[in-house]
């Protein structure tokens, strides 16, 4: 027996936003998507839609159309018209074939390459994944759902294999865990809607968003201490110009240039000759936290756009100076996930 | 290609369109052009860019067309209000159409579109109709709620029709079995005589000559025995026995006491198949005694009606006795019914009736003579009678034109008849029909519509006398046709004169004779008998419920077989299917190919472990590769020498 699972508050159907559990409606649905994946049990990857969890219920509209074949069944029952029952006897038989249309263009898929690319707080984190269709027909109208955000639609021949993504807005640092991932379909009327439900190990990153005003990083070369620029040193290894940033120091922008067109050109230094530079916690006055991650988090980024390596220090976590994409995210998670970051990163 | 939108919008507009079409005839003018000014302005909006109309405008316009309809129609009830405002209301929709949902709204209207055609009309054609506007809309539907880009329609519609090709069966299994509850539940409003041709229950010079114009179907029939002569095939219709002089008609309250006759002698066994009239009356061969339809009755005139106008196609089974005694005993209330005339009109013919009653000693030897005066007389049997004038048309008629058509001599004979004290009525219907060999049906058209006379004699009862056979006695004995004075046609005779187009017709007839009797007039009788011949003798309609389940979950499993397969992953090739069956065998005797292994190393290192293998393993790995990889060689020798290796291998 698995662990009596619950979802944490706020994952439940609804429009926008987490809607209240005291609604009757979303706390039926919040037991059944629990009882699903009590029933399911947790997903590797790649996973396949086998028949068995694919889910099928009529649409609004696939009640509509039934509650239209009941009120022409009455009129052609009223006419006693056979003409009547033939037309009302052949959408009832298109409806049923639909039904199973419906599942089928579902079961039978194959989902994989499950991720949340990396996002800064309040930017939307995007969920990745892959469907293949290993079938012999093709499939239409695939959709991704996932806390109530939709990606768009995907059709699949033979075969192929596509890939889909949904946006997840974030509001906070820390950790973005999926808990389910909803795989849906109404092809071919829209009358039902077949959904797979996967619950894949799948956890996304969220870092602080950076600070639009921060002060100039400690610069473990040339810049000293306090933060000032000692002009002598580095004048041989300046390296070029690129445009201007907020929270870059004025004593770096290039007046001269400066005069010669409308950018404000920002002096760059070759790194290697700077030496490394440790970007501090301790280094910035005293402000929050959270105001700190997000000076830490504008340094970090500019630290690796400047191309120099750079170290992380902060309390608990010291990462020695490196280069490259894999060592901004390992700064960038440490940052995230720093004390008080370890709450689910929607709020 | 165009933008998804206009596609869209245009898969629906052209699927509304063909439902529409038959509709549009009959509606209104100024609701279709509604409809099309509609469809017009939304696909100029979508076209060039404009913004949808106003809610005001919409509002406005809507009220606008609910009004018109009311106005056009006095009611919102029945077929033909409620059809003309769905018709209105898709207009409207399809001025806010933008959204996904609009799109699904207007297939819905589209579907009861369809519907409304239906219940107003179900010739043959409408068949293939209903296939091909279903077909439509339900692909316009696919279209517009898709979430991608609209299909290729060739993909869509070979969607469409295979989703079409397993409903289908499931449409017919549901129209066979399902039970059918006789309505109607609620009062409709009768559609009345708009756009139905037919006997009235009036009769008056020139009403029954206007029918003989219509070639249309009244109704078919199927006798289980020999054909009737033609000169026995009076098909009872209304009969009449109030005259003012001039018209024909019912009292208001027909006796409802219950009819009393005596059947006796041969009968005969048939059934009746009518076209919808819009009137309440059944015909059938004098005098019927026994049908299978609980909601008929037999009135004392013994005419047949039943308790709703027939308004769909009615099938039913009847069994008349010609030789029987209808009324030997004549109620009071129906002798002072059938001697009643109106005071001081047509002198000149009372006169006549009396003096020809005086010469003669009984009622009967009366009849002879009257039918022997016309006989006498130089009456002619014409389509195209002289008008006669208001006053004393039957003195006018018998005296002065003494040409008419039949309904001037039932009147003139009835009237006769009565003022010789005889009682007598004036009966109307159909006589003779033609015989389609091609369905075995006998087909009773408007065109034999005929009217004659019935006179009630002591101990016979009331008997037929129908002066038109004294005049023009092949009237009954062929055709209408044959009757007429030379010079004169029954309109549309002149194609029947070739062969060709009478056998052509005779297999229109025939067909549509099939439709009448298998789809419209499928009814509780016929499902009872198709679940007997399926060997369920005694069903009712819990079998009849049970049977449809079990047919259509058959159905259903087939369809989710065939899905099934089509979601399975397509075989492998199969040089690959060989190989695998080789790596199984080899596998069995402990040799198994790693998964990074490639088919050569594999060969390789069999050959190094059992050199015995080396030469055969060789040989089917080199045919595998030269196959699968190898370029495009004659395949089906390497393929048979693969084959043939691959069988005989053993390790």
């Amino acid at each position: 027996m698995s662990p009596r699972y619950r979802f944490p508050e706020g994952i439940a159907v609804g429009r926008s936003g987490p809607p209240a559990l005291t609604d009757p409606v979303a706390r039926l649905a919040n037991f059944v998507r629990g009882w699903a994946r009590r029933r399911q049990g947790a997903d590797g990857d790649p996973v396949a839609l086998h028949r068995r969890r694919v889910y099928i219920l009529p649409t609004a509209l696939g009640l509509g159309f039934a509650m239209a074949l009941f009120g022409m069944l009455l009129a052609a029952m009223n006419y006693n018209n056979n003409m009547g029952f033939a037309l009302t006897f052949l959408l009832a038989g298109l409806g049923l074939v639909t039904m199973h249309w419906c599942h089928e263009n579902l079961s039978g898929v194959i989902a994989r390459g499950f991720r949340v690319r990396p996002s800064f707080a309040g930017q939307p984190a995007r969920l990745e994944l892959s469907l293949e269709n290993p079938g012999s027909a093709p499939r239409h109208d695939l959709q991704v759902a996932c806390r109530h955000v939709r990606s768009s639609f995907l059709d699949l021949s033979p075969g192929q294999a596509g890939e889909l993504h949904v946006d997840l807005p974030t509001r906070r640092r820390g950790r973005l865990v999926i808990e389910q991932i909803g795989i849906h379909t109404a092809f071919p009327f829209g009358l039902f809607r077949a959904w797979a439900w996967l619950h894949p190990a799948c956890i996304g990153i969220v870092y602080p968003a950076p600070a639009e005003h921060a002060p100039a990083p400690p610069a473990g070369g040339p810049e000293d201490a306090e933060g000032r620029w000692d002009e002598r040193h580095g004048e041989d290894d300046f390296a070029g110009l690129r445009s201007f940033r907020q929270g870059d120091s004025p004593r770096r922008i290039a007046w001269k240039a400066a005069a010669r067109g409308d950018e404000l050109p920002v002096k760059q230094f070759a790194g290697s000759a700077r030496g490394s530079a440790w970007l501090e916690w301790d280094s910035l006055p005293a402000m929050p936290a959270e105001a700190r991650l997000s000076v830490l988090c504008r340094w970090v980024l500019d630290a690796h756009a400047g191309g120099g390596a750079f170290g992380l220090r902060i309390p608990g976590t010291e990462i020695p100076p490196a280069m490259g994409p894999a060592h901004r995210h390992r700064c960038l998670t440490a940052l995230a996930l720093y004390a008080g970051g370890e709450g689910a990163a929607d709020g | 290609m165009a933008d998804p939108a206009v596609l869209r919008l245009g898969w629906m507009l052209g699927a509304l369109g063909l439902a529409l079409a038959p509709t549009a005839l009959r509606l209104p003018p100024w609701i279709t052009a509604t409809f099309v000014a509609a469809a017009c302005w939304r696909l100029a909006v979508q076209h060039f860019g404009w913004r949808l109309p106003p809610g005001w405008l919409r509002l406005v316009l809507a009220v606008g067309g609910v009004l018109g309809v009311l106005f056009t129609y006095r009611t919102f009830n029945g077929l033909e209000a409620g059809g003309g405002l769905l018709v209105v209301m898709g207009a409207m929709k399809l001025l806010e159409t933008r959204a996904r949902r609009d799109i699904q709204v207007l297939s819905f209207i589209g579907y009861f579109i369809v519907l409304m055609q239906l219940l107003h009309d179900q010739p043959i054609w409408s068949l293939p109709w209903l296939f091909i506007s279903v077909t439509a809309i339900t692909l316009a539907l696919l279209q517009g709620v898709r979430g991608g880009a609209p299909l290729p329609w060739r993909i869509a519609t070979g969607l469409v029709l295979r989703m079409l090709a397993f409903a289908v069966p499931v449409a017919l299994v549901l129209f066979l079995l399902f039970p059918r509850v006789p309505g109607p539940f609620w009062a409709l409003p009768s559609r009345g005589e708009s756009g139905l041709t037919g006997l009235s229950d009036e009769m008056s010079p020139g009403t029954i000559s206007q029918l003989i114009h219509s070639d249309e179907v009244v109704f078919r029939v199927a006798f289980d025995g020999p054909l009737p002569p033609a000169s026995a095939r009076y098909w009872r219709g209304p009969v009449l026995e109030g005259f003012d002089g001039w018209t024909w008609r019912n009292f208001d309250r027909p006796a409802m006491r219950r009819p009393h006759i005596e059947l006796r002698g041969a009968s005969h066994r048939y059934r009746v198949t009518i076209e919808p009239h819009g009137r309440a009356w059944l015909l059938a061969l004098d005098y019927p005694g026994a049908w299978s339809d609980r909601d008929a009755i037999l009135t004392n005139a013994f005419q047949l009606v039943t308790r709703k106008p027939v308004e769909n196609v009615r099938a039913l089974e009847i069994e008349s006795w010609p030789a029987a005694i209808p009324e030997p005993v004549l109620g009071s209330l129906t002798r002072l019914r059938s001697l009643q005339l109106p005071q001081g009109r047509n002198p000149r013919t009372v006169a006549l009736a009396r003096q020809l009653r005086s010469a003669v000693p009984s009622d009967a030897a009366f009849i002879d003579a009257a039918l022997a005066h016309f006989r006498a007389e130089p009456f002619v049997y014409t389509l195209q009678p002289p008008m006669l004038s208001g006053g004393h048309p039957v003195d006018e008629f018998m005296f002065r034109t003494q040409r008419g058509f039949c309904e001037h001599y039932a009147s003139a004979f009835t009237t006769l008849a009565r003022a010789a004290g005889v009682p007598a009525r004036v009966v109307t219907g159909y006589q003779g029909g033609e015989f389609n060999p091609l369905s075995e049906r006998l087909v009773v058209r408007q065109s034999e519509a005929h009217a004659w006379s019935e006179v009630w004699l002591e101990g016979r009862g009331w008997i037929r006398v129908d002066p038109t056979g004294a005049v023009a006695p092949d009237r009954i004995e062929f055709s209408l046709g044959e009757a007429l004075p030379e010079g004169e046609r029954v309109p549309g005779s002149v194609l029947k004169d070739f062969r060709g187009l009478r056998a052509l017709s005779q297999g229109w007839d025939a067909l549509n004779s099939m439709w009448t009797d298998w789809v419209l007039g499928y009814g509780p009788d016929r499902q009872l008998a198709l679940l007997a011949r399926l060997g369920m003798p005694d069903a009712d309609w819990r079998t009849l419920v049970l049977a449809m389940t079990a047919f259509v979950a058959a159905i259903m499993l087939a369809l989710a077989v065939w899905l099934g397969l089509r979601l399975r992953p397509p075989p492998a090739p199969e040089a690959l299917r060989l190989y695998r069956e080789f790596c199984r065998r080899l596998e069995r005797r402990g040799l198994a190919r790693a998964p990074q292994e490639g088919p050569r190393d594999f060969a390789e290192r069999i050959a190094a472990q059992r050199p015995a293998l080396a030469e055969r393993v060789g040989q089917i790995t080199h045919l595998y590769t030269a196959l699968r990889y190898g370029a495009a060689a004659p395949e089906g020798n390497l393929m048979a020498a693969l084959r043939r290796e691959v069988r005989a291998f053993r390790p």
